[in-house]
């Protein structure tokens, strides 16, 4: 089991510290270009590599064909691409790629280290439970402003961009606290904007209900041991589940037999139709 | 069908890779800081003041980041007036960026801002604009205004009460 377990964790960390080291690399050769140094590298804007930024245009794009401010065409392809993926994979853009979840997970590693067995089980789950539906009312709202405004409003509130940008003094202050604010709570609750608040995280949980390969446990080998439980970051009940299709996985990969479970071959990722769903 | 984890990954990886490989052998794939700014037409219809200004750039879209040179550009208001406005000597006016003014006004309240060289190319030029903060300007600037512009009695009261002396 431990040979395994490590092979799809290791992947998942090497991946997340890549794409982390890549964005504030990004950010960082845009600052120092702006301010004048010379660097023989592109200056790319970190919204050019956000996918968030093609769903905010797209209504911009469908309208006038144009972009707004601020927005760039790759934004649109990435957008694409990251849907597409979730329509076989589910959210893996959340559970390998994203910066900001890695960062919330980086933060939850000391919480997980303060709070132990308590982490992440500390909000009432009835509060918990309507609270997970905020990010879909975030993402109505910020597509809705960005279609009247035709700018880039969530760039005022992003903690992702807040994230790579604190230093520049562009970050608005509004993206800077909520950054404050996530960062602390990561050390209760494991991932607190993308389980609350993400506008993408909310779209691409979506395909959840509908994606080509989703988690499944087979009930016939389930020792019911609740380790698939304990492991996932979401609060998922994969132990009663035949298949996932909770909105909120991110697709992470905790849960999977030769990560959590003990089983072999009992929770996996498989495109076969299941009973019952989480 | 059964899929392990890394093949999951893999796949995703490379498709995304070809995808971007693909859209960018298309021309689809732009990430370069697009520098030059929206223009009014593609606003509101009701942000246009006369028909004349269909096509110019909007101020509003003046970011920190543009030299003099880049407004000079973009909304052809005189280098020479660009720079005696916020007292930037001539010979290095053209690479001097918006968001630098903090270096030569530096008020604690940072009344002087981009928002102020937006107020300022947008009165100059008679575009349209919307005044969201309270934006101050520095008096050789409030003077050119007065005699280049065509200012209307209310942009002359404002100037009244937003203009900030300077030290030379
Ligand atoms: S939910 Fe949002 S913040 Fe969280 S990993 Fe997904 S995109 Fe990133
Ligand atoms: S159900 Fe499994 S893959 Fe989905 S979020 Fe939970 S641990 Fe990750």
């Amino acid at each position: 089991m431990n040979t395994k377990r490590s092979r799809v964790q290791t992947l998942r960390a090497v991946v997340q510290w890549v794409m982390f080291i890549l964005v504030a690399a990004i950010a960082l050769v845009k600052y120092l270009k702006e301010s004048g140094v010379v660097i023989p590298l592109p200056e790319i804007s970190l919204h050019a590599v956000c996918p968030f930024g093609g769903v905010v245009t797209v209504y911009e794009f469908l309208t006038t064909g144009g972009l707004i401010q601020k927005l760039h065409s790759s934004a649109l392809v990435l957008m694409a691409l990251g849907l597409v993926v979730a329509f076989f994979f589910g959210p893996i853009f959340c559970g390998y790629f994203c910066p900001l979840g890695t960062w919330q997970e980086w933060i939850g590693k000391l919480g997980k280290r303060i709070f132990k067995r308590k982490y992440n089980r500390l909000l009432p789950s009835f509060i918990d439970k309507y609270l997970r539906y905020l990010r879909y009312i975030v993402l109505v709202l910020v597509v809705y402003q960005t279609a009247v405004t035709a700018k880039l409003v969530f760039a005022d509130v992003d903690p992702y961009y807040a994230l790579f940008n604190f230093y520049t003094g562009e970050v608005a202050l509004s993206a800077l606290l909520i950054l404050a604010a996530v960062t602390v709570l990561s050390l209760f609750v494991e991932r607190p904007w993308c389980k609350y608040f993400c506008p993408y995280g909310a779209l691409l949980g979506l395909f959840n209900l509908i994606r080509v390969f989703p988690v499944r446990r087979r009930e016939e080998t389930c020792i019911n041991c609740k380790k698939c439980d304990v492991a996932c970051p979401m609060n998922i009940k994969v132990s009663t589940a035949k298949a996932v299709r909770d909105h909120q996985c991110i697709s992470c990969h905790e849960c999977l037999s030769g990560v959590a479970c003990p089983v072999e071959d009992t929770v996996i990722i498989s495109s076969a139709k299941g009973g019952r769903q989480a | 069908m059964k899929i392990r984890p890394q093949t999951a990954i893999v796949l995703s990886i490379l498709f995304v890779l070809a995808g971007i490989l693909g859209s960018w052998a298309l021309g689809w794939w732009q990430t370069q800081t697009d520098r030059t700014p929206q223009r009014l037409e593609s606003q509101r219809l009701e942000d246009m003041t006369s028909p004349s200004q269909a096509g110019a750039y909007d101020p509003d879209d003046i970011r920190g980041s543009y030299t003099f040179e880049d407004i000079n550009r973009f909304y052809e208001v005189p280098l020479a007036d660009l720079a005696a406005a916020f007292t930037v000597d001539t010979d290095r006016a053209a690479g001097f960026k918006v968001k630098d003014f903090e270096t030569i006004f530096p008020d604690p309240d940072g009344e002087i801002g981009t928002s102020s060289m937006k107020l300022f190319v947008a009165w100059y030029k008679g575009l349209p604009y919307e005044l969201k903060e309270e934006s101050f300007l520095p008096a050789p600037a409030a003077a050119i205004l007065r005699e280049k512009a065509e200012i209307t009695l209310e942009q002359e009261e404002y100037l009244n009460t937003h203009t900030l002396e300077t030290q030379e």
